[in-house]
């Protein structure tokens, strides 16, 4: 029994050596690896903190704006790009969204809906995006 | 350049585009619109190691200029180009000037595949506000990188090629 005692002491202390071994080689992969997920939460705080509930929704298709709606109004409305595909936005609640599109993936009506000052809707293929402001541009 | 050569190339391209189909089948998730996997990077972090970066640019340009052709807009195409070489370029870096393992490099390379994206989609979309993707990809990056660079590891100890 003392002598199974002692294996499993010494095989604790061997695992305990190992780990350290491994932290030790691993030292600079684990401080990268660290940094990379704190700027990743510190980015998150402090993008989160300066969110404000937006007041408008400006609609911009290949990086010009064509449209700027307030939240308070509940609305819908048909974007047509210059080869024919169209975006359907949609307000209510307060919230903006993506309806209906024929994009080719349909990403933009997945990324749900949206309040908060500075969040965009983004459709690759149509260059089409959505982004709530503080106020009419 | 050797027919041996030639021919790896050719098959690594092929394992890529089918990677990059078989990730656009993987359904969209986690809110960021175009999040992927990354499973083509497999092959490339693979040449990365066993042969240098130049077979790596090589065979990650083709990938997307095929992916481009066959089922891609263009748009995509200036998006992957530019997180691609980015990634590439900071890989090839860490691999020969750092004892950093393969895992680590991976991650990075996902990270900095990422952040160039967004740089590029902020540029061409003239939105600063996409800004707001990036801590969720930066830590879905470390753990996709993470896993790439295992699986590519043990394909790198077990596949023995000779050129």
């Amino acid at each position: 029994m003392a002598h199974v005692k002692k294996l499993a002491q010494e095989s604790a202390f061997c695992k305990g050596r190992i780990v350290k071994k491994y932290i030790l080689r691993y030292k600079k992969d684990i401080l990268i690896i660290g940094f990379i997920l704190i700027f990743a939460l510190l980015s998150f705080v402090v993008l989160k903190a300066t969110r404000e509930r937006g007041a408008f929704a400006e609609v911009s298709i290949d990086g010009k704006t064509v449209a700027s709606y307030s939240l308070s109004e509940d609305r819908e409305e048909i974007f047509k790009t210059s080869d024919g595909s169209y975006n359907t936005v949609c307000i209510e609640k307060g919230k903006v969204y993506v309806k209906e599109a024929d994009c080719r993936d349909g990403l933009c009506m997945q990324q749900g809906k949206k309040s908060d000052i500075g969040e965009t809707i983004v459709c690759l293929p149509h260059k089409f995006v959505v982004t709530v402001t503080g106020g009419p541009q | 350049m050797s027919t041996k050569k030639l021919t790896l190339l050719a098959a690594c391209t092929v394992v890529a585009l089918g990677l990059s189909y078989v990730e656009s089948l993987i359904p969209f998730f986690g809110g960021v619109p175009g999040m992927k996997v990354g499973l083509p990077n497999l092959v490339i972090f693979f040449l990365l190691y066993k042969t240098s970066w130049k077979e790596a640019a090589v065979v990650s340009a083709l990938r997307m200029v095929l992916t481009f052709l066959l089922f891609g807009n263009f748009i995509s195409l200036l998006y992957s180009a530019t997180g691609g070489f980015i990634s590439i370029f900071l890989m090839t870096i860490l691999r020969r000037k750092t004892k950093l393992s393969k895992a680590t490099v991976s991650i990075v390379g996902a990270v900095s595949h990422n952040v160039g994206q967004i740089i590029i989609a902020m540029l061409l979309l003239d939105a600063w506000q996409i800004v707001y993707y990036l801590p969720v990809l930066l830590v879905f990056a470390v753990f996709s990188g993470f896993a790439i660079g295992i699986i590519s590891g043990i394909l790198i100890k077990r596949i023995n090629i000779e050129t």
